[in-house]
C-alpha cells in the first residue's frame, strides 16, 4: 500500500492508503515520487468544474521522481534514473504527436469513448484527471505508473534541486507556450492576466523571448510582488480599470499580445461578473470568462490573444465582435509539455531561469487537504505548493 | 473518427416520414423540454428569451417529427429496429502508418485477436476459409467466413458460409493519403438469420456503431503506439475505474451527452 491524495467530491480531497501501481503495458514505467505540486488545473476538479471526475481517483499531474521499474518496451530509461514526467500522456507516434501536438495525442486516452460522448472529440490522456481525459491515477502519491514512459519523461541531472526542475512537467512549459504563441519580437508589449505559477512563467518567458515590457494583472499582493520581481509592471484589477490602465500604459496603442493565464474560474467585479456567476450557477455555462473577455478587449488591433488558462464547455458574452473587428489571432489549448521540457531544462542548466522562485510552500503529502484549501483561497501568500510523499 | 450508422432495412412508413431517428420516450421528453423552453422564452424579454424560445421550438419539432437534426448530423439513431431487420455499420479511422502496416492483420485475420477485443480467435480451416470465435455480451458466437475479394493494400471482403450461427458480410478498404496516413473503412452487414440463430441476431442488433468505432480505435493505437492505452488495475480509493463496456451491452445503453469542452487538466 502507499499514500495518495484522492478526489472525493467538490472541496473534498483525502489522503488514503491505496494499492501500489504495477507495470501493465510494455511501454510503462513506475516512478517513485520525490516531489509533486498542486496546479490550478487541480483546482478546477477541486471546485467541481471537471465533469467525469472519478470518486477515489488519485490526483496530481505535476510530479517527478526516480524510476523504480520499467516495462519491456521502454528504451532509454533505467531504474534509478531521475525524471520529470509531463502532465500530458502522449505516444509520440500518432498524427498529432508527430506534429508536436503531444497533449492532443490520439493514442493515450483509454477512455476516448467517454470523451467522445462528453465532448464530441477526445484529447490526449492526463494524470490525475477526470475520466474523459483518461483518468490515469495521478502523481500526488508515493508511486505512479507512467504509461508510454519512453516518450513521457525528461531525465534531470543530480546537480539541480527538485524545485528547480519539477515545473518542467507543466507550469513552466504552459507559461512558455503561452508566450511563444504571442509571436514576440523586440519591443513587444505583453499583458498577462493571472499571476499564478502559469502566469509567473509566462511573464519570465516573454521577457526571455525579448519582450520589452510585460504588464501583469491580478488582485493578490504577493503574486503581484512576485511578478514585479520577475520584471513585470503590474495592475491590481480591484483598484484600477484594467482596460483603461492598459490603454494608458501603452499610450493608447494597447498590448501587442494578451495572455489569459487565469482560466475559466476567473474572478471579476461588477455587473458582468454577477451575470456570469448567475449563469454559471444555473448550469447554463461552465465558467466565467472575465479575464479572456478583458484580454480580447484590451489587445491592440492585429494582435494575438494566447489562452493558457483552461476552459470547459461554453462561455457567454464572448466579444466576438472585437476579435473579428480588430483582426485578432486567438491561440489556445493545453500545453505540449514534451515539446519544451528538454530545451527549457537547458535554459535552467544555463542559469537563464531558476523556476524554484515560484515555490511558496513545501509540505508533507499528508497535509494535502489543508494545502488544497490554502491554494484555492490564496491565503498565506500561497503561489505554489510542493508536496513531499 | 467518422461515424455513420446505416440502418439498412426500415419500415416503409419510417422511410416515407423522412427517417425517424428519435425513439418514443425521447420524443415525449423532447416535447416536454420544448414546451418548457418555449414557456421560459415567452416569460423573458430580449435576446435570451428569443433564444430560449427558439431552442424550445427545435425540441418541439423534434418531438413532432421524430427527426433530430442533431442526431442526423452526428449519425446517431435511437429508433428501434424492426424485428427481423438486419443491421449495418460503417466506421472509418485514419491510422498514422503506411498502408502495408495497416493492411497486414486484415489480410491475415489470424492476427486480428491482438488488435480487436471482441475477436477471441480466428483459425484458418481451409485456404481462404477462416473459423471465427467472437465474444458478444459475454457470449461466444462462431462462424466460418470465406474471402470473396482481396487486393493487396486495397481491400479485403468476406462473407459467412451457410450454416454459421450468424450471417455476416463485410469489407475493409484501405487508402493511403499523403501526409495523413492510411484511411481504413470498415463495412459490416449482419443479415437476419434462420430461426436457430435468432438469439445471436438479437445480440448483434444491439451492436452499437461506437463499439465498432472503439474497436477500430484500439486497432489504430496498437498499430501506431504498439499498445492500447489502459488504466486497468490502477490505484484508487474508490470503486475503481470503469472499463469500457462489453462490445454489446447486456442492456440497451443511452449515454450520449451534449458535447462540451475538455475538462480538467493542464
Ligand atoms: N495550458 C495548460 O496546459 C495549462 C497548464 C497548467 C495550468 N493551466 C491553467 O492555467 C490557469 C492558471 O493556473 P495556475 O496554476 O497559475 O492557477 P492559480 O489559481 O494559481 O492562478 C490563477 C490566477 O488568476 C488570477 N485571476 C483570477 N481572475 C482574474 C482576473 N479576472 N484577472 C486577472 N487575474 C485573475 C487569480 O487571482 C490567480 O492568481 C488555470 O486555468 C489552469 O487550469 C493550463
Ligand atoms: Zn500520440
Ligand atoms: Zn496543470
Amino acid at each position: 500500500m502507499m499514500r495518495a491524495v484522492c478526489w472525493h467530491g467538490k472541496g473534498d480531497v483525502r489522503v488514503a492508503d491505496v494499492p501500489e501501481p504495477a507495470i501493465v503495458n510494455e511501454r510503462d514505467a513506475v516512478i517513485g515520487v520525490t516531489s509533486t505540486s498542486i496546479c490550478g488545473s487541480d483546482l478546477h476538479a477541486y471546485d467541481g468544474y471537471a465533469p467525469t471526475m472519478r470518486v477515489g481517483g488519485v490526483l496530481g499531474h505535476e510530479f517527478m521522481g526516480e524510476v523504480v521499474e520499467i516495462g519491456p518496451g521502454v528504451r532509454g530509461l533505467e531504474p534509478g534514473d531521475r525524471v520529470v514526467v509531463p502532465f500530458d500522456v502522449a505516444c509520440g507516434r500518432c498524427f498529432f504527436c508527430r506534429r508536436g501536438l503531444f497533449s492532443l495525442c490520439d493514442d493515450s486516452n483509454p477512455a476516448s469513448w467517454i470523451a467522445g460522448q462528453t465532448y464530441g472529440y477526445s484529447p490526449g490522456g492526463r494524470f490525475g484527471s477526470p475520466e474523459a481525459l483518461g483518468g490515469y491515477a495521478g502523481g500526488q502519491a508515493e508511486y505512479v505508473r507512467v504509461p508510454l514512459a519512453d516518450v513521457d519523461h525528461v531525465k534531470v541531472p543530480e546537480g539541480l534541486a527538485d524545485d528547480q526542475v519539477l515545473f518542467l512537467s507543466d507550469a513552466f512549459p504552459a507559461g512558455w507556450q503561452a508566450a511563444e504563441q504571442c509571436g514576440i519580437r523586440p519591443g513587444s508589449v505583453i499583458a498577462v492576466w493571472g499571476c499564478g505559477a502559469v502566469g509567473q512563467f509566462a511573464i519570465r518567458s516573454a521577457l526571455l523571448m525579448g519582450a520589452s515590457r510585460v504588464i501583469a494583472i491580478d488582485r493578490f499582493g504577493p503574486r503581484l510582488a512576485m511578478a514585479e520581481a520577475g520584471g513585470a509592471e503590474t495592475i491590481d484589477y480591484t483598484r484600477t480599470d484594467v482596460r483603461e490602465a492598459l490603454r494608458d500604459m501603452t499610450a493608447g496603442l494597447g498590448p501587442d499580445a494578451c495572455i489569459d493565464a487565469a482560466g475559466m474560474e476567473a474572478h471579476g467585479l461588477g455587473l458582468e461578473y454577477a451575470y456570469d456567476r448567475a449563469k454559471d450557477a444555473a448550469g447554463l455555462e461552465t465558467g466565467r470568462p472575465t479575464a479572456l473577455r478583458e484580454a480580447i478587449e484590451a489587445c491592440r488591433k492585429g494582435g494575438v490573444v494566447s489562452v493558457a488558462g483552461e476552459y470547459e464547455g461554453s462561455v457567454g458574452t464572448f466579444p466576438m465582435g472585437a476579435l473579428w473587428g480588430k483582426g485578432l489571432t486567438l491561440k489556445a489549448g493545453p500545453t505540449h509539455a514534451q515539446r519544451y521540457m528538454r530545451p527549457l531544462l537547458e535554459r535552467i542548466e544555463g542559469g537563464e531561469i531558476d523556476p524554484s522562485f515560484v515555490v511558496t510552500h513545501t509540505l508533507p503529502l499528508d497535509d494535502a487537504p489543508a494545502a488544497y484549501e490554502m491554494f484555492r483561497d490564496k491565503t498565506d501568500a500561497c503561489v505554489k505548493v510542493v508536496l513531499k510523499p | 473518427m467518422e461515424r455513420t450508422r446505416v440502418w439498412w432495412r426500415r419500415s416503409e412508413a419510417a422511410e416515407r416520414a423522412g427517417a425517424v431517428n428519435v425513439g418514443d420516450a425521447e420524443r415525449l421528453a423532447s416535447a416536454a423540454l420544448g414546451a418548457l423552453l418555449i414557456a421560459l422564452g415567452l416569460r423573458r424579454r430580449g435576446a435570451a428569451g428569443a433564444a430560449l424560445g427558439a431552442l424550445g421550438g427545435l425540441a418541439a419539432a423534434r418531438a413532432a417529427t421524430g427527426h433530430s437534426r442533431v442526431y442526423e448530423a452526428t449519425g446517431v439513431s435511437s429508433a428501434p429496429l424492426e424485428r427481423g431487420a438486419g443491421v449495418g455499420i460503417d466506421e472509418s479511422v485514419t491510422v498514422a502508418a503506411p498502408v502495408s502496416e495497416v493492411y497486414g492483420p486484415w489480410a491475415e485475420p489470424v492476427r486480428l485477436p491482438r488488435y480487436l477485443r471482441f475477436v477471441r480467435s480466428v483459425d484458418e480451416v481451409a485456404p481462404g476459409v477462416t473459423h471465427w470465435v467472437v465474444e458478444v455480451a459475454g457470449q461466444p458466437l462462431e462462424w466460418d467466413a470465406e474471402v470473396i475479394e482481396q487486393r493487396e493494400n486495397e481491400v479485403v471482403a468476406w462473407r459467412t458460409l451457410p450454416g454459421s450461427q450468424v450471417g455476416q458480410s463485410g469489407s475493409v478498404h484501405f487508402r493511403e493519403v499523403a501526409g495523413r496516413g492510411t484511411e481504413v473503412r470498415l463495412r459490416l452487414r449482419f443479415v437476419p438469420p434462420a430461426a436457430a440463430g435468432f438469439a445471436a441476431a438479437r445480440l448483434l442488433r444491439r451492436l452499437e456503431d461506437r463499439d465498432v468505432a472503439e474497436e477500430l480505435r484500439r486497432f489504430k493505437s496498437i498499430v501506431e503506439a504498439g499498445e492500447a492505452p489502459t488504466t486497468e488495475g490502477q490505484p484508487s480509493a474508490g470503486p475503481g475505474g470503469r472499463e469500457r463496456p462489453p462490445l454489446v451491452a447486456t442492456a440497451p445503453v443511452k449515454t450520449r451527452v451534449e458535447p462540451r469542452g475538455p475538462a480538467g487538466e493542464g
